[in-house]
């Protein structure tokens, strides 16, 4: 009985032990920095700007037709650096959000009819995994297309899961160099959020919204 | 020019009817309303998390007769939220009353065009 107590005791300060140490030694991982919005808003080419302003490549090819991106895409230890300050993050880029897929819309486009099922397959796939992921991001940014209207069911789905799970999110209103590009449309529909307007492909106010990234990582 | 005279189905639905289920039967079970192709009308709103899940169980359906959806949710319950004693108050109406305060219209994306959002009411554009 003694014995067995005593073993019980040694595994206990063991286990206890092992738990400090690797509390103390573990190495703290990236935050994740995911890119969420409906398709066709700019997002992997937001990725890419940031990708490359920092890492020198790219994440993913843009297009016009939508659903380019179908799988969720990370690109790790992007490192952002501004004024003295770093960051290092795990860059997400995630698939459109939509609520409906329709491969006759891809042969309209210019695809071929087995083409366009095959892309349609995946992009259901794509955005599945893009919900999936909600979960395990520490920060988003929710990028809408600043020409459209914002106050679609997707970017309201979005925004409540987001704050469903406290995950920060920064507000991106992209394509701002576009001459219909309203900022304070957004800015109007979504008060509680905070809004950076910018352009992805022109790398127009970027400096903006790295600063606020780095003060909502805080 | 006279419109083309078109069937339209409307189903309505009372929340109630959906309590009782689980967070995915409630799901499956509006998508295998939509998917006779009627616009179904709920007299309550979903929670994000419910509208995420009513996303992703689309997809799992979308094929070539079935291309998605159009939805539209009204949930006053997540929109007016005003601090603890309030959220509080809300759920023990939800608990006592097993009701939501909102809307939601969920229609085929084949059928329906759009629905648009007004931070107070949904409009409904067929195609």
């Amino acid at each position: 009985m003694e014995l067995s107590g005593l073993k019980r005791l040694k595994d206990g300060i063991k286990s206890k032990l092992s738990g400090l140490l690797s509390k103390l030694f573990k190495k703290k991982r990236n935050l994740k920095l995911g890119i969420y919005g409906p398709t066709n808003a700019g997002k992997t080419t937001l990725a890419n700007r940031i990708s490359m302003d920092f890492l020198g490549e790219e994440v993913g090819s843009v297009s016009s037709i939508p659903h380019e991106t179908r799988e969720v895409t990370m690109k790790e230890n992007v490192t952002l650096k501004k004024g003295g300050k770093e960051l290092t993050i795990n860059l997400v880029d995630t698939p459109g959000i939509a609520t409906k897929i329709d491969f006759e819309e891809f042969i309209k486009k210019g695809l071929d009819q087995e083409t366009a099922k095959k892309r349609a397959k995946e992009a259901t796939q794509g955005v599945i995994e893009a919900i999936k992921w909600l979960d395990k991001m520490d920060i988003v940014l929710a990028v809408m297309d600043a020409r459209k209207n914002p106050y679609t069911q997707v970017n309201i789905t979005i925004l409540g899961n987001l704050e469903a799970r406290k995950i920060p999110v920064i507000l991106v209103a992209n394509k701002i160099d576009l001459r219909s590009a309203n900022v304070q449309r957004i800015k109007k529909m979504f008060p509680q959020y905070e809004v950076i307007g910018i352009s992805a492909r022109a790398g127009k106010n970027m400096d903006e919204l790295y600063e606020k990234i780095f003060e909502v990582s805080k | 020019m006279t419109p083309q005279k078109k069937d339209i189905n409307i189903a309505f639905l009372p929340f109630e009817r959906l309590d009782n289920m689980s967070f995915e039967e409630r799901v499956k079970y509006i998508i295998s309303i939509v998917k006779q192709n009627k616009i179904l009308v709920i007299d309550g709103g979903l929670n994000p998390e419910e509208e995420g899940e009513l996303i992703s169980e689309t997809m799992r359906n979308i094929g070539d007769e079935f291309t998605g959806i159009e939805l539209g949710s009204i949930n006053l319950d997540e929109s007016e939220k005003k601090g603890f004693v309030e959220g509080l108050r809300r759920a023990a109406f939800h608990i006592l009353t097993g009701r939501r305060r909102g809307l939601t219209i969920i229609g085929p994306a084949r059928i329906v065009k759009d629905i648009k959002r007004n931070p107070d009411n949904l409009n409904i554009l067929m195609k």
